[in-house]
């Protein structure tokens, strides 16, 4: 009794985890910023590119000092969604730098030019630029070209990071259009990497990947041991229902709802290290049942352990 | 506590002005949202503007003067949070705290100061450090006392100086662009300096040690001279029968009108700590080693 009254709840880990994908991903996002380039980055959904995106972001030391010049050189924003209007992406990157008094489009045009230079933005990243509507890249361009022009002789380098499905990159087909605007914006692409697919994690990464599992829940697990497994989780996180594409690569955002389900059934029945049945019971969750409806009822509620939230 | 830098992972990141900065010393209000509309980029009065929207400042119906003279309609504390700098450094760029040591109300001053002012700037503190000096409320005065020069407060083009309006740059004309910098640096009158060079040091010793009690004192004591030197003649009658007074139940005149008699009666803040010891500086403590003597 004084056993369960001192069982904390499942605390789930949520810390960045330095994958091999984010490794891959940072590298061309880094390659960006260095060079000064364009480039049309993309991975499947769920990979963690937003995650690494908020993590890259802090490598340049972004400041906002008393008295002195702001420093920002990284500006990281997600593409505003079903929103056509070009003051909407306007806003978006002004909010990036703080809070900014509402003026109309044509100052606010002209005070991101000088913002931009002012606090020394570097490389500008568009999460989700899938959602870019046309006009949205014409002002990317049009904002780019001014920052390069002088006064300010500041080139920025531009990541357009999009969701991929199956070998269709999109923004592809409409920066190939023979349109004046689309061939300038084509003509400012990286030579080398124009367009990148950046891969999922084979099966050696996600043994990698489970070794730091197991470290961040040895506390709570003390005999955790999930490397062991890697062949079958592996196996299991590339069947047809989850791995649509027969990548044969495996996304952050799976890996980890399967690991975090096994743990929580594992803790939940007080055993200090996984098992074949749950692993098995969790996978067969994910591949079979994964869309099927749940019916909740007011027993179900009481069989339900609090997992507290970090 | 001022928080120097702001982190991008702190949450007041995004709610604060992109560029933060602090008043200068003896800085005025006004001068203060033009540097900060200079900073973050804005035309001129987006700050001003911004703050009247989230704060609803509805009796701001003459934005320039009244913001000037009665500083206690604007909300220091929703700047103070914008910037992340404590709401005391944003009271020091006005009167505000020694005026009430003085038990002058808002709404005396606003009669007596407005009355008498213009919005005049040194060009030469414009150009040094984008300065506004507090003394530029005060009536009367007509140099900048640091660069001896004579306050402006038209542009060459003869328009009027004016503080806040829509797209203008700040600091600059409203209606040529020029940059208020750029106006001419002309020499003041030194007749005139040695003037204001008087009644600023009143002022001075009023907003630093001034109380009630201390005014009341000061013109009983000019009350007595004044009878004896028989300078009544330095005054307008209206004047004189102003400063009639006998006891402290009658309501203190305008600061300005008692430094002007003060000055009219030929005296100096130096004198007073003869008159009243109990407003004597405190002597230096000093200690002699090896023939010199030392400050402690």
């Amino acid at each position: 009794m004084a056993q369960n009254l001192q069982r904390l709840p499942f605390h789930i880990q949520d810390d960045f985890v330095e994958t091999a994908f984010e490794k891959r991903f940072q590298g061309i996002l880094r390659l960006a910023w260095q060079q000064r380039s364009w480039h049309v980055i993309a991975a499947v959904p769920g990979s963690g590119k937003s995650l690494g995106i908020h993590d890259f972001v802090l490598y340049g030391n972004p400041a906002k000092p008393l008295n002195a010049s702001l420093s920002l050189p990284i500006v990281a924003i997600r593409a505003p969604k079903n929103n056509t209007r070009e003051m909407s992406l306007l806003v978006s990157l002004s909010h990036i730098f703080g809070v900014v008094p509402r003026m109309p489009s044509y100052m606010l045009r002209v005070w991101l030019v000088d913002m931009f230079a002012k606090a020394h933005v570097e490389c500008l990243i568009i999460d989700d630029a899938q959602d870019l509507p046309l006009m949205h890249l014409a002002y990317l361009k049009e904002l780019t070209d001014n920052l390069v022009a002088p006064p300010y002789r500041q080139k920025i380098g531009l990541c357009l990071v999009v969701a991929q499905s199956g070998n269709v990159i999109p923004l592809k087909d409409t920066l190939s259009r023979n349109e004046v605007l689309w061939r300038q914006f084509h003509r400012r692409m990286d030579t080398q990497r124009p367009f990148c697919i950046v891969l999922g994690h084979t099966k050696d990464e996600v043994g990698d990947i489970l070794l730091a599992f197991e470290e961040a829940y040895h506390p709570q697990l003390p005999d955790l041991q999930l490397t062991r497994w890697t062949e079958s989780i592996y196996t299991w996180l590339t069947h047809p229902n989850l791995d649509p594409d027969t990548s044969g690569r495996v996304s952050m955002d799976l890996l980890t709802k399967f690991v975090t389900t096994v743990l929580l059934q594992t803790y939940e029945q007080r055993k200090t290290d996984v098992d074949q049945h749950i692993l098995e019971a969790a996978a067969t969750l994910l591949i079979l049942h994964r869309d099927e409806n749940v019916a909740i009822d007011k027993e179900m509620l009481a069989n339900v352990s609090v997992t507290e939230i970090p | 506590m001022v928080n120097e830098t702001i982190a991008f992972t702190d949450p007041l990141w995004q709610s604060t002005f992109p560029q933060r900065i602090s008043p200068l010393p003896d800085e005025l209000l006004a001068g203060f949202l033009l540097r900060c509309d200079e900073a973050n980029k804005w035309m001129s009065k987006t700050t001003l503007l911004y703050l009247k929207k989230k704060q609803a400042m509805s009796c701001l119906k003459s934005i320039p003067k009244s913001l000037f003279i009665i500083p206690g309609s604007f909300h220091f504390d929703h700047l103070a949070e914008l910037l992340v700098i404590p709401s005391s450094m944003l009271l020091k760029t006005t009167y505000i705290e020694e005026l009430l040591r003085l038990n002058y109300s808002s709404q005396r001053l606003y009669h007596t100061w407005l009355i008498k002012y213009s919005f005049r700037i040194c060009p030469m503190c414009v150009k040094e450090q984008r300065l506004l000096r507090r003394i530029l409320l005060l009536p009367y005065v007509s140099h900048c006392p640091y660069h001896k020069i004579l306050l402006q407060n038209r542009c060459l083009c003869q328009s009027n100086l004016v503080p806040f309006r829509r797209n203008t740059l700040p600091f600059c004309c409203s209606f040529c662009g020029l940059h208020w910098s750029a106006l001419p640096l002309l020499p003041g009158d030194l007749y005139r300096l040695l003037f204001e060079t008087k009644m600023l040091a009143w002022y001075q010793f009023f907003f630093t040690k001034g109380t009630t009690t201390l005014i009341w004192d000061v013109l009983k004591w000019t009350n007595k001279i004044a009878r004896k030197k028989k300078s009544q003649h330095l005054l307008r009658k209206s004047h004189w029968r102003k400063l009639q007074w006998e006891n402290y139940g009658q309501p203190l005149p305008s600061l300005s009108t008692v430094v002007m008699f003060l000055i009219a009666c030929d005296l100096t803040p130096r004198e007073v700590p003869s008159i009243f010891p109990e407003y004597q500086r405190p002597k230096k403590e000093r200690f002699l080693f090896l023939g010199v003597w030392y400050n402690k």
